[in-house]
């Protein structure tokens, strides 16, 4: 009876001690915010456009990480970007929620300066900053940092801002992948070539 | 100096290489010719790795031979000049050797006189020695020299290099049918042995090395007569390689010469050696002693479809149209390559202009290439994993895996096997007996690498855009609810101040009697 006892009250107490330095070392290095949303949120492309329905992407990232939501709910992204968030949280792949809009070309938004009355609506409404301007004074975009998102477009009390495809460049340019030659479903489809005997 | 210090055998090798057959003999054969000018020079401004030169001139404006026409963007680009005298009829869009067919930035120049030429031969030996380092690297930088191998790396970044102690110059020339570095070697070795001082000087280097392949014998003899003969300061000595495709590596060059290899990532210069190219030294020989602007460069023509193939001097910009018309090549049935038959690229149009990388262009019989997919991307049959490839990759990689990645698209796994440090020689597919044009698909992969680097570096500026965003809303948020606790307060001691003397009479009469109790003392003071 006593050796049940002892034995009893050893692991008690190492699971105890177990417990206690678990415990300690959940205070101790405790992980500030959410590690998979911040994952998550690195794979999203930071358009900010607000298409899935959350007011940017690190947001959407949080809700996908906490709430279970959908990973179809990002046009920008498009399939690429369902393919590598399928493979981090280790899901199936699942085809683009059309709701939320369509894969498209990159954009940029322009504004037609002659035409602006200066109100900076939009610039509250452009998630990056990337319009400059001042109350009663002509905007422009900042081409390099506009992320394409149109969320400038619906403020705009003249629309004057137009969202324009980004033209691709020669610095964009990217090798053709070469063609396999297609399998024939002949019986003679030994592939064969004729080698001069000079 | 006997000849036993002058000239040593390579004792190593690198992994794999291939010996295709070499058909230098259609074009080494005969004396470096110069090509006449037609009408029309078309300069594409990017002839450079690194950023494209600025214009300086303008249309209509009249130009002399030499005269800039495009400034270098920066440190990373380089100086264009007019290799003749005329008037710039036109800047626009301009075809060129890009792979993409897309049309790029360029001048036309309208050639006043046909016979205008280009000589190598004058005599105006200036003395460059009492010339500073500075000075050297100044001229250099400003001739619009680049690596003229074929890499085309802005020489003046290379030369500016610190604690070098080795020039090696890369004669090699291992590349199937291509000679002008062969030619020039057999007819100007003094110049490019010059060109290597020069360049030596420019960064102090101890020691210069000749590296050449063993199947140059003439060039090899010329380039010892000349060295012996040369009285210059900095010791130059011969390493002769054996035949071996590709030997003219950079990374491949130093295993054979110093037989050790480079680590991954890191440069020549690391290891103290810088090494250029024979006709950028001729280059760097004919802007300090002649005071010439790089505007023509040696190329070989060749090629069975030629009457007279060999070397030619050729003016920048001149349109292979041109050059068909002049050296009255047939184009029946004609296949051109720009470059060589390895790297180089199969073009079907006929108004890209020469550029400072065109070493080599091929006409040849459709019938007598035996392996088109080295040169143009052409359905393939599929891969048997014979692992021919992996045994003749001089970089060692594992170009069966690459391919099977590349058609995956699986870019993650690709930058693992190293795909980066593919060299794109073109050994594997020689060896694919799938025909696979392997090559194609390795470029396929890396500017798709590229793009996406680039696509996350803009999608990062964004998040970091967009969370400064949040940040400064939120201060903003934090002092204007700041300011208003404030307001709130002062409003409310106000208001305290108010109830306990509602009309204000208490301190209107406080202040009266202080005025009286004032005036009252000033008086006293005037009475005494």
């Amino acid at each position: 009876m006593s050796d049940l006892l002892i034995a009893t009250l050893t692991l008690v107490a190492f699971a105890f001690i177990c417990g206690a330095l678990l415990g300690y070392a959940s205070i101790r290095f405790r992980v500030e915010g959410n590690p998979l949303a911040e994952q998550i949120n690195q794979v999203l492309p930071q358009t900010q456009c607000g298409q899935c329905g959350y007011p940017g992407c690190k947001p959407y990232a949080q809700a996908i990480a906490e709430q279970g939501e959908k990973i179809n709910r990002c046009p920008p992204g498009g399939e690429a970007g369902i393919k590598a968030l399928a493979e981090l949280l280790e899901t199936d792949v699942i085809p683009l929620d059309e709701s939320c809009g369509e894969e498209a070309l990159p954009t940029v938004a322009i504004i037609r300066e002659d035409e602006c009355i200066g109100c900076t609506k939009c610039i509250q409404a452009c998630p990056v900053d990337a319009i400059v301007g001042a109350a009663k004074l002509m905007h422009t975009v900042i081409e390099s940092e506009c992320t394409g998102c149109d969320l400038c477009v619906p403020p705009c009390p003249v629309d004057c801002i137009d969202m324009v495809t980004v033209q691709q460049g020669i610095g964009q340019w990217v090798w053709p992948k070469p063609q396999l030659i297609a399998k024939r479903n002949t019986e003679n489809n030994i592939p064969f070539k004729m080698i001069d005997e000079a | 100096m006997n000849q036993i210090d002058l000239i040593s055998y390579t004792q190593s090798s690198f992994h794999g290489g291939i010996h295709p057959a070499e058909f230098k003999t259609i074009s080494n054969q005969t004396p470096i010719d110069c090509l006449t000018l037609s009408d029309k020079l078309y300069l594409p401004l990017e002839q450079h790795i690194g950023k494209a030169a600025k214009l300086i001139v303008q249309q209509g404006e009249r130009i002399k031979q030499g005269q800039l026409l495009a400034e270098a963007d920066g440190n990373f680009s380089a100086n264009l000049h007019s290799p003749v005298n005329g008037v710039i009829e036109s800047i626009g869009l301009i075809n060129t050797n890009h792979p993409s067919t897309m049309m790029q930035p360029g001048i036309v120049i309208k050639i006043d006189d046909t016979s205008q030429g280009f000589t190598t031969s004058s005599s105006d030996n200036k003395d460059w020695q009492s010339l500073s380092q500075e000075d050297l690297l100044r001229q250099v930088q400003q001739a619009g020299i680049v690596g003229l191998g074929g890499a085309t790396f802005p020489t003046h970044i290379k030369l500016a290099a610190q604690s070098v102690d080795t020039l090696a110059v890369n004669a090699m020339e291992c590349e199937p049918y291509i000679t002008c570095d062969d030619r020039m070697l057999q007819e100007l070795s003094d110049q490019v042995i010059i060109g290597a001082q020069i360049a030596a000087k420019i960064f102090s280097a101890k020691q210069i090395i000749f590296a050449i392949e063993d199947n140059k014998p003439e060039a090899l003899s010329s380039l010892e007569k000349a060295i012996i003969q040369c009285k210059l300061a900095v010791p130059m000595t011969i390493k002769v390689a054996p035949t071996k495709y590709p030997s003219g590596g950079e990374k491949q060059l130093i295993e054979l010469v110093f037989n050790k290899q480079l680590p991954k990532n890191k440069l020549p210069v690391d290891i103290g050696v810088v090494v250029q190219n024979v006709a950028t030294l001729q280059a760097i020989y004919q802007k300090i002693v002649k005071q010439q602007n790089l505007t023509h460069r040696l190329v070989t023509l060749t090629g069975s479809q030629m009457e007279k193939p060999g070397n030619y001097w050729v003016a920048f910009g001149t349109p292979i149209k041109d050059i068909i018309q002049k050296l009255k090549i047939s184009d029946k049935g004609t296949t051109i390559i720009l470059g060589g038959p390895l790297m180089g690229q199969q073009i079907d149009n006929l108004m890209i202009p020469v550029t400072k990388s065109t070493n080599c262009i091929i006409f040849e019989k459709q019938q007598n290439l035996s392996k088109p997919w080295l040169t143009k991307s052409i359905a393939h049959q599929s891969c048997i994993r014979c692992s021919d490839c992996e045994s003749v990759c001089p970089v060692d990689l594992l170009p069966q895996q690459l391919y099977w990645y590349s058609r995956a698209e699986e870019w993650e796994k690709l930058e693992e096997t190293g795909i980066k440090d593919c060299i794109e020689c073109g050994a594997c597919a020689y060896v694919c007996p799938s025909e696979i044009p392997l090559v194609q698909y390795y470029r396929f992969a890396k500017t798709h690498i590229r793009q996406n680097h680039e696509k996350q570096l803009k999608s990062e500026k964004a998040k970091q855009r967009f969370e400064f965003r949040e940040m400064r809303l939120e201060r903003a948020k934090a002092e204007r609810a700041l300011k208003h606790q404030k307001a709130a307060e002062a409003r409310r001691k106000a208001a305290q101040d108010n109830n306990e003397d509602p009309s204000g009479k208490q301190k209107a009469i406080n202040d009266a009697l202080e005025r009286v109790k004032m005036k009252k003392q000033q008086n006293q003071g005037e009475d005494k």
